[in-house]
C-alpha cells in the first residue's frame, strides 16, 4: 500500500437536504481517507450518496437548504470551518473536481483557451503570455493533438473524449493535491475510457496527486484504485484494498454487486445463462431501514441486523465492514 | 448453434443523412450512417450489434423495421420482404417485429397509465375490451410486475420498472422479434441483471428472436450467441460470440476488446492496443477502410480501396485486407482469462 501521508480525512460527515417532502440525509456518518498519491474508489448505485460526498467535500451543495456536518480535513485543515472566501482558494489549487458531463460543464461561449487560462490568471499572478503557454503545456500533457491551435476551439467543436480531456486540463492546470473525479468515464467510450483511466494513474504517479474516483462501475475502479469504499444508501458499508473487492469481499451489498456484473464474477453454480439478482431496491430516503440499511434485500438479514444499526468495523488490515452477519465469499 | 431457419435477412443495408444543402436544396454533404450491412438471424437466437457512439447501430435497428426508410438494400423477415410490403401489410410484420428503446423515461407517454400503454401494444391483435384487458394482466405478470401496476403513471416507477413496461409493451402484440436498443444502459448493475435474466427467461418462454444493439462489451458476451462488430457505419465483423471474444480477427475489434477494463491487473495495463489518430468523418467518407486513420495495422491498400466482407473461417465474416490473430500481449488472449 502507499506510504504516503494522509490528505484528506472525512470524519463522520452527515449531508441534510431539504426538500419539498421534507428533510433527507443522502450521505449519513461517512467516515473516509486518502493518503497522498493514492486513488480511492467510492463505489456505489444511483442515489447511494457518492456524489452528494464529493460536492461536501468541495463545498458546493447549496446554502441554505442544506446542512454538512462532521468534518472534511485536508492536511490538517477543517475545510467546513473555513470561510467561503479561504474556501475559494481551496478549490482549484488544492482539491479539484471532473464532472460527469463534459458539455454541460464547460462553458458554450468561451474558447478552451479562455477557460483555461482564466482558471490559472484567478489563482495566480500571471501573464497572458505564460498563461498560454502553460495551457498549451497542459494540454499536450492530456493529449490534446495540435494543443496551440486547439486553444481556439470551442467546447462544441471538440468530440466527447476530447472535451473530457479539457475538463481534466482545466482540473489539473493548478496542480491539485487532490482531484476528486466523478463518473469521468461514464459519458465515454470504451476506448476512450481506457484512454483517460491510463492519464488519470500517470498524472498521479507523476506529481504525487491523490484522486477520488466516484464511479458506479467496479471494473472502471478495479483497474485504477488501490482502495475502495462502498456506499449503499447513505453509508459506507465496507472499504478493503482493490484486490480484496475482487477476491474476498466481506459485505452481502459488496458480494452481490460484484456477481451482478456479466463476466466480472465467477457465476458459480447451476446455470451460466442467469446472472445473480439482488432482490428488491435501494430504499428511499424517506423511508430507511430501522437498523441495517441491506437488511431488507440480505439474503443473510438476521434479528439484530432489523434492531441494532451495524457500525464501520475494521476486520483486517485496510478492510472496514459495516455488516452483523459478514459471508465468506466463494469465487 | 444448431443450424436453425434465417429469421431476419439483411442485405447491403444503407442509410445516408444529407447535412448540407445548395440554394436549391440539394443535399451536397452526407452523413453516411449505415453501409452496406449484411447480416442474417437464425431462429430463436440473440444477435447483437456491439459498438461505440455514433458506429450507426441504432439507425440499423430503425431501418430494419422501416421506422426510417432505407436508402437501398432489403430486409427479408420469414422471407417477407419489409421494404417492399404495402402498408397493410407492413403493420402485420410489425406484430411481428417490436422494438425496444433505450431510455424508459422518454419513450413512456408520462400521461398514460401503465395499463393504456400496454394495452396499446395489442391494437394490432384486433382484441375485444375484456380480452385486452386479460392479455395486459398476462403480459404485465410475464415481465414481473404485480396487476396493481396497471393503473400506475411511469414516474411513480423506478428505472427498472419502466424497462419492464416497455418490455411489457412490445410483448403484448405477441411478437416473435425483437430490437433491442441499449434495454439495460440506462439501469444500475443490480437492476441490469434483473432485466437481462427476463430477457432470457422471455426468449425461452415464448421462443423469441433478438437483435441486441449495445455498446457494453461485457453485456453482450453475457446474452448473445452471435455478435457483430459495427464501426462508423460499416460491419467489420460477424462471428459466434465466443470466437468473436476469443479469437477477434478485426484489428478494431481487437483494440475494442483490449479496452475493456481488467480490474484484476491494475498497473499492467500497457498491453492495451491504444488507438492513435481521429476517427474518420462519417460525412462523405473516402473510398477506403474507414478505420485505417486508427489502425495499428493498416497497409497502403486499406487507403485507396474499401475492404470487402469476407469469410475468414466458418461462421467468421471480417473486412479487412490485414487479418491477423489477437497477439499474446492484446487483444482475445486476454479475454479468456
Amino acid at each position: 500500500m502507499t506510504a504516503g501521508a494522509t490528505l484528506l480525512r472525512l470524519l463522520d460527515l452527515t449531508v441534510d437536504l431539504a426538500t419539498e417532502e421534507g428533510e433527507v440525509r443522502p450521505v449519513d456518518g461517512v467516515s473516509l481517507s486518502v493518503a497522498a498519491g493514492e486513488i480511492l474508489g467510492l463505489v456505489g448505485e444511483s442515489g447511494c450518496g457518492k456524489t452528494m460526498t464529493a460536492l461536501a467535500i468541495m463545498r458546493l451543495l447549496p446554502e441554505p437548504g442544506s446542512r454538512t456536518t462532521g468534518a472534511v480535513q485536508l492536511t490538517d485543515r477543517d475545510l467546513l470551518a473555513l470561510p467561503e472566501a479561504d474556501m475559494r482558494r481551496v478549490r482549484g489549487p488544492s482539491i479539484s473536481m471532473i464532472f460527469q458531463e463534459p458539455m454541460t460543464s464547460l462553458d458554450p461561449v468561451f474558447t478552451i483557451g479562455h477557460q483555461l487560462t482564466e482558471t490559472m490568471r484567478a489563482h495566480h499572478k500571471i501573464g497572458r503570455h505564460e498563461a498560454r503557454n502553460r495551457a498549451i503545456g497542459i494540454l499536450e500533457q492530456v493529449g490534446i493533438p495540435n494543443p496551440a491551435q486547439r486553444l481556439n476551439d470551442y467546447p462544441h467543436q471538440l468530440s466527447g473524449g476530447m472535451r473530457q480531456r479539457v475538463m481534466i486540463a482545466i482540473a489539473l492546470i493548478l496542480e491539485p493535491q487532490l482531484l476528486i473525479a466523478d463518473e469521468p468515464t461514464t459519458a465515454l467510450d470504451v476506448t476512450i475510457q481506457a484512454q483517460i483511466l491510463e492519464l488519470i494513474d500517470d498524472l498521479r504517479q507523476r506529481s504525487n496527486m491523490s484522486v477520488l474516483l466516484i464511479s458506479h462501475d467496479l471494473a472502471v475502479v478495479g483497474q485504477v484504485a488501490e482502495r475502495v469504499a462502498v456506499m449503499y444508501a447513505g453509508e459506507v458499508v465496507e472499504t478493503m484494498p482493490t484486490t480484496t473487492l475482487f477476491a474476498a469481499p466481506r459485505h452481502p451489498y459488496t458480494q452481490g454487486l460484484l456477481r451482478c456484473i456479466p463476466g466480472l464474477a465467477h457465476h458459480t453454480g447451476e446455470d451460466e445463462t442467469r446472472l445473480h439478482v439482488i432482490e428488491g431496491r435501494v430504499p428511499e430516503l424517506r423511508n430507511l431501514p430501522p437498523a441495517c440499511r441491506f437488511a431488507p434485500r440480505c439474503p443473510y438479514a438476521k434479528d439484530r441486523c432489523w434492531n441494532e444499526r451495524p457500525q464501520l468495523e475494521k476486520v483486517a488490515d485496510e478492510h472496514h465492514l459495516r455488516c452483523w452477519n459478514p459471508q465468506p465469499f466463494h469465487a | 448453434m444448431p443450424e436453425a431457419p434465417p429469421l431476419l435477412e439483411v442485405h447491403n443495408l444503407s442509410k445516408r443523412f444529407p447535412i448540407r444543402r445548395d440554394i436549391l436544396g440539394r443535399p451536397t454533404s452526407w452523413l453516411s450512417a449505415v453501409d452496406e450491412v449484411s447480416f442474417t438471424i437464425r431462429h430463436g437466437e440473440t444477435f447483437s450489434i456491439v459498438g461505440e457512439t455514433g458506429c450507426g447501430k441504432s439507425t440499423l435497428g430503425q431501418l430494419i423495421i422501416r421506422l426510417q426508410p432505407a436508402d437501398t438494400g432489403s430486409v427479408l423477415f420469414d422471407g417477407e420482404a419489409v421494404f417492399s410490403s404495402s402498408r397493410h401489410h407492413l403493420g402485420q410484420l410489425r406484430q411481428r417485429m417490436q422494438l425496444v428503446f433505450q431510455d424508459p423515461f422518454s419513450s413512456l407517454n408520462p400521461r398514460m397509465k401503465v395499463g393504456a400503454i400496454v394495452s396499446e401494444g395489442t391494437h394490432r391483435l384486433r382484441l375485444g375490451r375484456a380480452e385486452r384487458r386479460r392479455r395486459t394482466q398476462e403480459v404485465l405478470e410475464m415481465v414481473g410486475l404485480a396487476h396493481s401496476y396497471a393503473a400506475r403513471y411511469p414516474h411513480e416507477l423506478s428505472g427498472g420498472q419502466r424497462q419492464r413496461v416497455a418490455i411489457a409493451r412490445a410483448l403484448a402484440a405477441n411478437p416473435e422479434f425483437l430490437i433491442l436498443d441499449e434495454p439495460v444502459s440506462a439501469l444500475d448493475v443490480s437492476i441490469q441483471s434483473q432485466v437481462l435474466n427476463l430477457l432470457h427467461d422471455l426468449q425461452q418462454e415464448l421462443t423469441l428472436t433478438y437483435l441486441f444493439i449495445s455498446h457494453d462489451l461485457a453485456v453482450v458476451r453475457h446474452i448473445s450467441d452471435r455478435v457483430g462488430v459495427m464501426y462508423l457505419g460499416k460491419l467489420v465483423e460477424t462471428a459466434d460470440r465466443d470466437e468473436l471474444f476469443g479469437n477477434p480477427l478485426h484489428p478494431y475489434t481487437q483494440a475494442l476488446l483490449s479496452a475493456i477494463p481488467r480490474p484484476q491487473a491494475r498497473g499492467q495495463h500497457r498491453d492495451r492496443i491504444s488507438l492513435e489518430g481521429e476517427a474518420l468523418s462519417p460525412i462523405d467518407p473516402p473510398r477506403q477502410c474507414r478505420f485505417a486513420s486508427r489502425c495499428f495495422r493498416a497497409i497502403d491498400r486499406c487507403w485507396t480501396e474499401v475492404p470487402p466482407t469476407e469469410l475468414q473461417k466458418p461462421e467468421h465474416d471480417a473486412a479487412c485486407f490485414n487479418i491477423a490473430p489477437p497477439t499474446d500481449s492484446n487483444g482475445g488472449s486476454v479475454m479468456r482469462e
